[in-house]
């Protein structure tokens, strides 16, 4: 094989699919920003802008140390034992997301299809698919996210197209009509669900080309991705309506099921689920995949295929038994997971981020000559 | 083998060797003028033209003016340059070279017990005529197709490629057949790589012997598990040039008249060449119908069981009702009815491959009353699924090429539906485009990178643009000579 293990590239292009997809994941179906009601949109689009300074963060760390992950770079600045202290703390954090979004994908599938089916039997279908892919690594992945993007988009589109009839432009009217801060209430959530989840990207974008490829592929990412989940949560709230959105477990799910065309085309629910397996299987992979690679890392493995297998079975463990059911499930996703991701996405990368700077200012001071580069060399 | 020299002359030894093999003739006359020289003819019957032999072999020799035999070297120069007609002559005195050559057809001209023979290629042998390929038939374009024959076979190749960048290497396979293998290239298009990988992998293989090229193509797979084929195949010596001028290598074998294409990628499957003889808006067409072909030989079934096991609400009252109506007194579950229905229609496929033609008939007569109507009236399964099956098998031989590969991903897909519904499905393909995403040949990623939808790489893969536009060739095949065109200075021989 032409392929070394370890030595993976993707191009910046690849990095956008795969973050768009990422972001798609299970936003899609779940929605997000429900507190600010038929002012939602407006809550992601600020959410998207407010975003923008976080994901930079975390293209600047990378940057730092192109062809580097987090770990190595947590390594690299806090010395063996706090990197990988704190690296625990990531894989945690990817692990347990991972687990969130197999726990969403049984709930979906066992609420709108599967009812009698044990939601266990497509969770360890889907996950065992997961971790097929998370052995095939990245670059594969990548290629796949090519093509599943394609899948996702033109469904996104038809849909789109077919829904208008259904679409009603006074369930957004009036915009802010109950305030600004209640307009702006999902902000929160719609950060920390699902922009600020792309940190998971940090422990395995070491497979960048080049040191400026985490500011190519964060920013776009950010913007298409986050354009899309405006659009969805657009179309939902014209289609149902401010008071139906509330009653619904999965708004797209409802928004498209109302797609009638000639008494022909309908029923066409399945687009959504297409659209979601398809995002869901990318995002649980690079959960799967940050957290190996890390586990790899803290336990001095060359090769983090080998745990690829039972990391990913403990999360299908971790992801039946988190929730008692799918009412705890919403409850914890819209209530606490703000407050629980947010050391995880903002406060660790942010210190992180200052500490790295100050070192590194530390490091050039003295000797004036050399360069950023020199430095990131060494 | 053992030294001879000093026990036995190579002529002894042959005889010796060859004794219970009655094709081995040995010949032995001597000259007119001096009847002291005496010579030994070796050849085998049947794989030599003695016509040949004798017109400008024995009779020459015969009837030549020799008298110095004290320098037999001599003798042989003289015999080899001035006296013998034919046009392919050398000297060889190694044993092992000798009873190759024999063996190959040539026939080897001794002189007294003298180790050196003279080697004159009389090779000639019964050939199937070139004729249309039964497996590759177009409608319009060429029609010649390989032969069992390695000559043959080049000089189809060289009479379409009248350049001197064709480069033939030989090589030898099979410790007991001794197969003639070459590797054809155009020097300056083919990837160094790919070829220098081609010659390290064919370097490494260990067989007693090869009778097929497809003995080669899974001894020198990148991945030799998987169901899918990384290296192509053809029988169509325009197909080979035509992928040869898209720098890829070409490996034939003597014996069978199906040559190799390196590397293949997963597009091939759905490239005919007929698409490149015919109206692009047609060729693209085509092509689109193979690839609906593609997915409904492979998913029909599947989503058919989802459907009817999981999803019923997603059809229409109206179908879902007759369908159910005529499901009512079937005693299988669907999954159950479309295993049957897909492994009988496998079974008269196979039959009717190995089947005389003659009984031909009586298959398809019986064939068609078993899975026909009889099946439906007799209430074993019900007329939709009789529907399903013929659409997955009329389907199934759109791309041809891809039948192993197309059952075994029917098969899947047919499971993992039955498990659970749709998603199972798309479980299913999810699962066959991770595979495919990860498979290689010879270096190039197998699903190029169509993608990323550029029209570099996604231009000769759905459609099949005007040859005016097809300036480039593929991408990642040809990475260091993408112009077709040479003279075109703008972007001739880029290097990216």
């Amino acid at each position: 094989m032409w392929l070394k293990l370890n030595t993976e590239k993707i191009s910046d292009i690849q990095g956008i699919k795969l973050m768009i997809l990422f972001i798609f994941g299970s936003t899609l179906v779940m929605g997000t920003g429900a507190e600010a009601e038929r002012d939602m949109w407006l809550s992601i689009v600020a959410a998207i802008l407010l975003a923008i300074p976080l994901l930079l963060v975390y293209s600047r760390i990378l940057s730092l140390f192109p062809g580097k992950d987090l770990f190595e770079i947590l390594e690299l600045n806090f010395g063996k034992f706090f990197g990988k202290l704190t690296s625990l703390l990531f894989i945690w954090f990817s692990f347990h997301l991972g687990a969130l979004v197999i726990r969403n994908f049984g709930e979906f599938i066992s609420t709108v299809a599967l009812p009698e089916t044990p939601k266990i039997v497509p969770m360890i279908i889907f996950t065992l698919l997961c971790i097929w892919g998370a052995k095939a690594g990245i670059e594969t992945l990548a290629k796949c996210s090519e093509y599943f993007l394609i899948f996702a988009i033109s469904l996104i589109l038809l849909f789109g197209l077919l829904v208008i009839p259904n679409m009603d432009i006074d369930n957004i009217m009036p915009i802010m009509g109950n305030g600004f801060r209640k307009a702006m209430a999902g902000v929160f959530s719609a950060i920390t669900f699902p922009f600020g989840e792309t940190v998971v990207f940090m422990l395995i974008f070491s497979s960048l080309r080049d040191k400026k490829s985490s500011f190519r592929v964060f920013i776009p990412a950010l913007l298409l991705g986050g354009l899309v989940v405006v659009y969805i949560s657009l179309r939902n709230i014209m289609v149902l309506g401010p008071s139906t959105i509330k009653a619904v477990y999965f708004p797209s799910y409802s928004a498209i099921s109302r797609v009638n065309i000639g008494n022909f085309l309908q029923r066409m629910e399945i687009a959504v689920t297409v659209v979601f397996i398809l995002s869901g299987f990318i995002k649980v992979t690079v959960c799967l995949l940050g957290a190996t690679k890390g586990m790899a890392r803290v336990l001095g493995f060359d090769d983090y295929r080998i745990l690829v297998m039972p990391i990913g079975l403990l999360m299908v463990n971790l992801s039946y038994i988190v929730y008692k059911d799918i009412l705890e499930m919403f409850d914890w996703a819209f209530k606490v997971w703000p407050y629980y991701a947010l050391p995880f996405q903002v406060i660790l990368p942010v210190m992180i981020w200052i500490f790295i700077e100050l070192k590194q200012r530390a490091k050039n001071k003295p000797k004036k000559e050399l360069t950023a580069a020199d430095v990131n060399a060494d | 083998m053992k030294k001879t020299e000093n026990a036995m002359s190579n002529l002894a030894y042959i005889k010796n060797l060859f004794a219970k093999d009655e094709t081995f003739t040995f010949r032995e006359f001597c000259c007119k003028n001096d009847p002291t020289i005496e010579f030994c003819i070796v050849f085998i019957e049947g794989m030599t033209d003695k016509t040949f032999i004798h017109d400008q072999i024995i009779k020459p020799v015969t009837e030549a003016e020799l008298n110095d035999a004290s320098d037999i070297n001599q003798l042989l120069n003289v015999l080899s340059k001035e006296i013998i007609s034919a046009a392919n002559v050398h000297q060889n005195e190694k044993l092992e070279g000798i009873i190759q050559n024999l063996l190959s057809g040539s026939s080897a001209l001794f002189v007294k017990e003298f180790n050196k023979a003279i080697i004159i290629n009389t090779a000639d042998w019964e050939k199937r005529s070139i004729s249309e390929p039964e497996s590759e038939k177009t409608v319009t374009g060429p029609r010649e197709g390989f032969v069992e024959d390695i000559n043959t076979n080049i000089m189809l190749l060289r009479r379409k490629l009248k350049t001197s960048k064709l480069k033939l290497r030989f090589r030898e396979i099979g410790t007991e057949t001794k197969t003639r293998v070459c590797i054809c290239f155009i020097d300056n298009i083919a990837d160094k790589k790919i070829i220098e990988e081609v010659n390290k992998r064919i370097k490494k293989i260990e067989i007693d012997g090869i009778l097929d090229s497809e003995y080669l193509q899974e001894l020198i797979k990148d991945t030799p598990l998987t169901p899918f084929k990384t290296t192509g195949f053809t029988e169509r010596p325009d197909v080979v040039v035509g992928k040869l001028l898209e720098g890829r290598v070409a490996i034939i074998c003597d014996g069978t008249p199906v040559a190799i294409t390196i590397p293949f990628t997963f597009v091939e499957y759905f490239n005919v060449n007929e698409d490149y003889y015919s109206n692009f808006y047609y060729a693209t067409l085509n092509r689109v119908i193979r690839w609906i072909g593609f997915f409904l030989a492979s998913s029909v079934p599947a989503i058919y069981v989802a459907l009817i096991t999981f999803h019923q609400e997603m059809l229409p009252t109206q179908l879902l009702l007759s369908i159910s109506a005529s499901r009512q007194n079937v005693p299988f579950p669907t999954l159950v009815e479309a295993i049957l229905m897909l492994f009988v229609f496998e079974l008269l496929r196979e039959t009717s491959v190995r089947i005389p033609t003659v009984i031909g008939q009586t298959i398809s007569i019986v064939g068609a009353l078993v899975i026909g109507q009889a099946a439906v009236e007799a209430k074993l399964v019900s007329a939709p699924m009789i529907i399903v099956a013929a659409i997955t098998g009329i389907t199934s031989f759109v791309t041809p090429k891809m039948q192993g590969e197309l059952i075994l991903t029917r098969l899947v897909f047919l499971f993992a539906a039955s498990f659970v519904g749709l998603y199972g499905y798309l479980f299913g393909v999810i699962g066959m485009f991770i595979h495919l995403a990860s498979l290689r040949s010879f270096g190039i990623p197998y699903m190029l990178n169509i993608g990323t939808l550029r029209p570099a790489d996604a231009k000769d893969v759905m459609l099949r643009v005007p040859w005016q536009k097809m300036r480039s060739r593929p991408k990642l095949v040809a990475q260091h000579n993408k112009n077709r065109i040479t003279n075109d200075k703008e972007t001739g021989d880029k290097v990216e």
